[in-house]
């Protein structure tokens, strides 16, 4: 099966007779929430019925995890999160992300896992056999940190994880799919969460990604806040009341402007009206109405437009092509359903995009290919991907060297040789990051490794060579060998975001243990 | 090892051959192009080598040993596309390897890349005024005048002192001038 696994919404596709085929749930819903709600009574409610419960169970209902897979608790995401969410966030071991329900501790994975366990039931009763192998995605910007995550979200839902791919490159493959196109294709994905573009040559039986370029802090979510916050002023200079202090009141915002955002996609004006969103001193409570036009709200999201229109000319400048080299524009992710977002994106490549399959199933259904793919060993075409980031070593003075430049097809690997430093040396240290800039301080650290069990000799004598390499998923290995001798040196990994193999089984006993339940 | 049963044996033990003597290639060896092939015979050679080896294929394989040779020839097949897509990378590389050092220098380095930045900013000048010395020398140089070129080069090495192109240049013209 291949997953869509998304920061509002998830989607999941099997190959039914040879087909890419989106499966919807028992209620014929085609995506699903990735909201998880921890109920009193000890249930856990998954999907669209979860969503519902971020008014009524704030605190122990979690959306947008997808936000916090793989960051470390002090990133300005995790701090931007902090102050919106109403659930509570604390700080983990090594520096990682915890979500406290009750008196629980889960790691951001860990409720990742429940969706995608939830997207595998719906597969499962659909087809009444067991699936576990699954492709998932990811958008293509993400490091090697929420890669990591993403994969050990799977392991935690009992997935065999085949593969992790690229979210717009999931998606050319549902175009490529059996329609012989060869031309350069741009796929403009905006999702909730993050945003990414990436080109493609494509040609009979080959998908090359050329560049990619993306923001994980762009996404749907930020033109519903921008709602939210005109709502919110609006209600402030009709009522004198800042409903931005009462989270309550902000979550009806939030749904409300999601609501209107939609609606606008359709209608030139929306009506927006939130029944007692507020209650005065006198228990007095207050109804919300106004309305929104298509117009105000272009104003209110043309810069969010423009930014990403300042990553596509970065992708387009790795490329070294220009817009009007694009042969195709591919249109991923529902928020670029949305008016403003087509004309612009047909003004800028000067092309009208195409939309030929739902923007919010368009993933999934390449997720599903790709994983048919790999376990037929007869398949037809194959995927070039490349590396989203600039792969670096830390060095002195809190600098970094390039180690494997962005936009690097994979698999590759690259070797450096280390001499000791000091006589009797028994360990290397090292420092991964990735990231586009020479300061260590500005780029995501990944790991700090260590190796030991090399020759004991005067400084110098031992030259170490260290090989790093980057696998089919974009996820970062590191390796290393006394030269001479050309023994295997051992290798740790200290202070990572990741999860430990303990951490990753006692999240799977707890989630076997769930009562996820059915409405 | 369990043989693979959709691919043929000979080709599976050539495949572990060509992945054990890998780092005994060039990347036109690699790619089985000829040093001077156009860039879209190396995309196509890339492609159809892709084609062959990509551990997508070869997922499912019970042949440990062929999958780690697929991937090691893969991932060889990437790094000299990477490379000699680069103009001036592929230049600085072939003469790496056409010349005396060609046996260390099959692969790309850090230290051909630190070797080709110094080139390069030789070939320019390392500082604002040798660059536009080592110009104003080459003007003098197409009017005639190559005492002026001389004099030029001469206030240029005083900027950069070890600029080897600067000092060929003038060792250059100052023959010239004694033979003129």
């Amino acid at each position: 099966m291949g997953i869509d696994l998304g920061t509002s919404y998830s989607c999941v596709a099997i190959i039914e007779d040879g087909v890419p085929t989106v499966i919807p749930n028992e209620w014929g819903e085609r995506t699903h929430a990735s909201v998880v709600s921890f109920m009193d009574d000890g249930r856990v409610l998954v999907g669209n019925d979860a969503k519902k419960q971020i008014i009524t169970n704030p605190e122990n209902t979690v959306y947008s995890a997808k936000r916090l897979v793989g960051r470390f608790f002090f990133s300005e995401e995790v701090r931007k999160a902090r102050s919106v969410v109403p659930y509570n966030l604390v700080e983990g071991p090594n520096n990682s992300v915890r979500i406290q329900i009750r008196n629980q501790l889960y790691s951001p994975p860990e409720v990742s896992a429940i969706v995608l366990k939830e997207m595998r039931q719906i597969v499962e009763n659909h087809t009444g056999a067991t699936v576990t192998k699954a492709v998932i995605t990811v958008p293509a910007y993400f490091n090697d940190n929420q890669r990591q995550a993403t994969k050990d979200a799977g392991k935690i839902a009992g997935l065999d994880v085949l593969r992790i791919i690229n979210e717009p490159t999931a998606a050319a493959l549902t175009y490529g799919f059996g329609q012989g196109y060869h031309q350069r294709v741009a796929l403009y994905d905006l999702g909730g969460g993050t945003f990414d573009i990436s080109i493609l040559d494509i040609g009979d039986d080959v998908f090359e990604v050329i560049s990619t370029a993306g923001d994980t802090y762009l996404g749907g979510d930020d033109f519903d806040d921008r709602i939210m916050h005109w709502l919110a002023d609006s209600f402030q200079q009709q009522q004198n009341v800042d409903l931005r202090q009462d989270k309550y009141a902000l979550q009806k915002l939030k749904e409300a402007a999601e609501k209107a955002k939609i609606g606008l996609s359709e209608h030139e004006v929306v009506q927006i009206h939130i029944p007692l969103i507020y209650t005065d001193e006198a228990g007095y409570s207050l109804d919300f109405s106004t309305t929104l036009s298509r117009a105000e709200f272009n104003q209110m999201v043309m810069d969010l437009v423009q930014r990403t229109f300042k990553v596509c000319d970065e992708a387009l400048q790795s490329a070294r092509i220009t817009a009007s080299d694009i042969d195709c524009v591919i249109l991923v992710g529902g928020p670029t359903r949305l008016p403003i977002l087509r004309s612009s994106v047909r003004h800028y490549f000067q092309k009208q995009p195409l939309t030929d399959v739902d923007p919010d199933e368009v993933v999934a259904m390449g997720a599903a290919i790709q994983a048919h793919a790999l376990l037929d060993s007869q398949q037809s075409t194959f995927l070039l991907d490349v590396t989203p980031l600039t792969l670096r070593l830390g060095t002195v003075g809190g600098y970094t060297e390039r180690i494997i430049e962005k936009n690097t097809p994979i698999p590759i690997d690259r070797t450096r040789s280390f001499t000791t430093a000091s006589d009797h040396q028994e360990r290397v240290k090292i420092r991964i990051y990735q990231g586009e800039s020479n300061m260590a301080d500005d780029n995501v650290l990944l790991g700090e490794f260590e190796f030991s069990g090399f020759r004991v000799a005067p400084r110098g004598e031992v030259t170490i060579e260290v090989t790093f390499e980057i696998d089919t998923d974009g996820i970062v290995n590191v390796s290393a060998r006394d030269v001479e001798t050309g023994a295997q040196a051992s290798t740790t990994i200290n202070l990572s975001s990741g999860l430990s193999d303990y951490e990753v089984a006692e999240a799977m006993a707890r989630n076997d243990e769930l009562m996820v339940s059915n409405r | 090892m369990p043989e693979d049963p959709n691919v043929h044996p000979h080709w599976a033990a050539e495949t572990k051959q060509i992945a054990a003597h890998l780092d005994e290639l060039d990347y036109f060896q690699v790619l089985g192009a000829r040093h001077d092939a156009p860039f879209p015979e190396l995309k196509a050679k890339y492609h159809q080598l892709q084609r062959n080896y990509h551990p997508d294929s070869f997922f499912t394989s019970p042949d440990d040993d062929l999958r780690r040779a697929v991937t090691a020839i893969a991932k060889r097949v990437a790094e000299a596309y990477v490379i000699l897509k680069d103009a001036e990378k592929r230049a600085k590389y072939v003469k790496d390897i056409t010349g005396p050092e060609r046996a260390k220098k099959l692969r790309y380095t850090d230290e051909s890349a630190r070797e080709q930045r110094i080139e390069k900013e030789q070939q320019l000048g390392k500082t604002p005024q040798g660059r536009q010395l080592w110009l104003k020398a080459q003007d003098s140089v197409k009017k005639g005048d190559l005492a002026a070129a001389v004099r030029d080069l001469k206030t240029a090495l005083i900027f950069e002192r070890d600029n080897d192109l600067f000092k060929a240049k003038l060792a250059e013209l100052e023959t010239q001038l004694k033979g003129g």
